[in-house]
């Protein structure tokens, strides 16, 4: 074993530096945030969705950089979420009035956005300064450049996210999987649809900076996913997607911070993917195999 | 204009058009399979083959580059089949699990292991174009070539078998030989855009063109080449844009694409109307 590794190992868990405790917090916080909205997507069979919407924020960084010439993170992070509500608003469109394959117009949106926004880049590369850093930071995620402030603005958001999710707990049950029995309810299931979707959308531009663009959407998919295989109860399963979030969160942060270079977006993923394969691996021994053998595509 | 004597423009307009013309035939089936989104799961994961292949060769090139999309492919399409196979894994979700895996798997790698590898994360997204050397132009020429040909030649098997698969195996033809095949050939066309164009770009011409296609043509011959068309457009539209207003010419390549979708959609939406209910 190597010493140096092990040494900033337990450097780490000593919270010793400020940025360590706030880089923490911050993966651990945007952990859960994903894990708990990551269920309600993938519940809705909008898995993929979070990946054009990640991908889309790219163009949105680069003109809010680009047009106040300021990095600021609120400047930046409201193009994102401006752009990233712009790409579902056209998704939308292109499956409704477009009659556009689900599955092309996914991948349609996610590359003509991130395509623009890849224009784009070379105006901001082209830029001075030490403000195109901080675009860097957004495309593989850094939660090491997270400011005290940032991280409690984070870990409010967190907080309401929660406090939303109990809130309407009825309302997002009833209408994720029989919206017409909502609508009987007295709820609105179309309200409740696109309160989601934004929602989605402000999660995927918090989540962007720790994560970085390219993985948020395995942040949205993978914990809720895994919740999925071991729980048949709601509630059971946002909990433990939340946690299972929060774990990559902080596994992320510390590889990050233990291997030079390692990038915690990568991290949390590889992490996530790991606690996946572990609990896919052993459902399938327990449980019997489903039926495969007439599924067309793969 | 001075642009026309520029040598480095007319190769990157040559490399532009050597990876336009594969990426929007594969880009056909894909979509006609719908598998669109596979092309982004196999233009990600074209990363970790790449990065294998450097590791047990020490080489870039040639047939390094050729086993990489080998492996990737193989074990992208078969570790989506395993995890679509695990028990209540939504069949949506079993793509958007297992690519970004496999991607940060490369991401971590080529910051650890793979530091020697000339793999920078700014060029396997945005790719580098303009400066294209001429092992990747002949590679992407190797690329080409089999690409066009085996879909070009076995065009017809290939529309019985992606329309209508029952039958096909009824018929006698190799279903699964066949899914397997178009998928390693989307693997190979995206290793061998990924150092020119980059990871995203790749996808945008594999899909955007054939979208677009589909929307005008009548056959399947008929969607390929205007695919083709679209595509090559697309890449000569993008890049003289980019060079003139000071903009990414792959990221440029790829708008120049959604906006031929744009007016094509446009125009093609006041004879049409079909209505289907929306996913979001």
């Amino acid at each position: 074993m190597n010493p140096l590794w092990l040494e900033r190992a337990l450097e780490f868990l000593a919270f010793e530096y400020a940025f360590v405790q706030y880089s923490a917090l911050s993966a651990v916080v945007v952990g859960v945030m994903c894990g708990v909205s990551g269920v309600w997507m993938v519940l809705r069979g909008l898995s993929l969705v979070g990946d054009a919407t990640a991908h889309a924020t790219l163009p949105g960084l680069c003109l809010a950089f680009l047009l106040t010439g300021s990095s600021h993170s609120a400047v930046l992070m409201g193009g994102a979420l401006a752009s990233g509500l712009c790409a579902m608003a056209v998704l939308h469109g292109l499956q409704r009035w477009g009659g556009t394959r689900p599955d092309s117009s996914l991948a349609v949106v996610l590359a003509s956005f991130f395509g623009l926004g890849v224009a784009l880049m070379q105006r901001v590369t082209g830029s001075p300064g030490a403000a195109r850093a901080g675009l860097q930071g957004f495309l593989l995620g850094n939660a090491a450049s997270v400011t005290p402030a940032q991280a409690w603005v984070l870990t409010g958001m967190m907080v309401a996210l929660i406090a939303l999710t109990l809130l309407f707990f009825r309302a997002l049950q009833l209408s994720t999987f029989d919206p017409s029995f909502a609508r009987l309810s007295g709820f609105r299931p179309d309200r409740v649809r696109i309160a989601t979707t934004a929602l989605l959308a402000i999660v995927v531009v918090l989540a962007v900076r720790a994560v970085g663009l390219v993985l948020v959407s395995a942040m949205l998919v993978l914990p809720a996913s895994t919740a999925l295989l071991v729980s048949r109860r709601l509630s059971t399963t946002l909990l433990l997607s939340g946690v299972m979030g929060g774990l990559c969160g902080f596994v992320g942060a510390w590889a990050g911070y233990i291997w030079q270079g390692v990038a915690t977006g990568p991290a949390m993923v590889v992490m996530a993917g790991l606690i996946f394969a572990l609990v896919a691996g052993g459902r399938s021994l327990v449980a019997p195999r489903q039926q495969t053998a007439l599924r067309g595509g793969l | 204009m001075i642009l026309w004597d520029a040598p480095w423009l007319w190769r990157a307009l040559l490399m532009g058009c050597l990876v336009a013309v594969p990426c929007a035939l594969i880009g056909c089936v894909l979509y006609l399979r719908r598998m669109s989104m596979m092309a982004d799961a196999l233009s990600h994961t074209a990363l970790p083959g790449l990065l294998l292949a450097w590791l047990a060769t020490g080489l870039l090139t040639g047939p390094a580059l050729f086993a990489g999309a080998l492996v990737s492919a193989v074990v992208t399409t078969a570790l989506i089949g395993l995890v679509r196979r695990v028990p209540r894994v939504r069949q949506d979700a079993a793509i958007g699990i297992v690519f970004p895996v496999l991607f940060s798997l490369g991401l971590v790698g080529i910051s650890t292991v793979g530091r020697g590898a000339h793999l920078d994360v700014d060029c396997i997204l945005f790719g580098n174009i303009l400066g294209v050397e001429n092992s990747s132009l002949y590679g992407m020429f190797a690329v080409l070539i089999p690409v066009v040909l085996l879909v070009c030649l076995l065009r017809h098997p290939l529309a019985f078998a992606t329309f209508d698969q029952g039958a096909a195996r009824l018929a006698g033809l190799p279903v699964r030989a066949i899914t397997q095949g178009v998928l390693f050939l989307a693997a190979l066309v995206s290793v061998g855009a990924f150092d020119a164009i980059g990871t995203v770009p790749t996808l945008g011409l594999m899909t955007i063109p054939a979208a677009t296609a589909h929307r005008l043509a009548r056959s399947f011959t008929e969607m390929l080449v205007a695919a083709c068309v679209l595509a090559v457009a697309a890449v000569c539209i993008g890049l003289l844009t980019s060079v003139l207003l000071d903009l990414t010419p792959t990221g440029t390549m790829v708008v120049a694409a959604a906006l031929l979708h744009g007016v094509v959609l446009f125009w093609t939406s006041r004879t049409t109307t079909s209505r289907q209910s929306p996913a979001i």
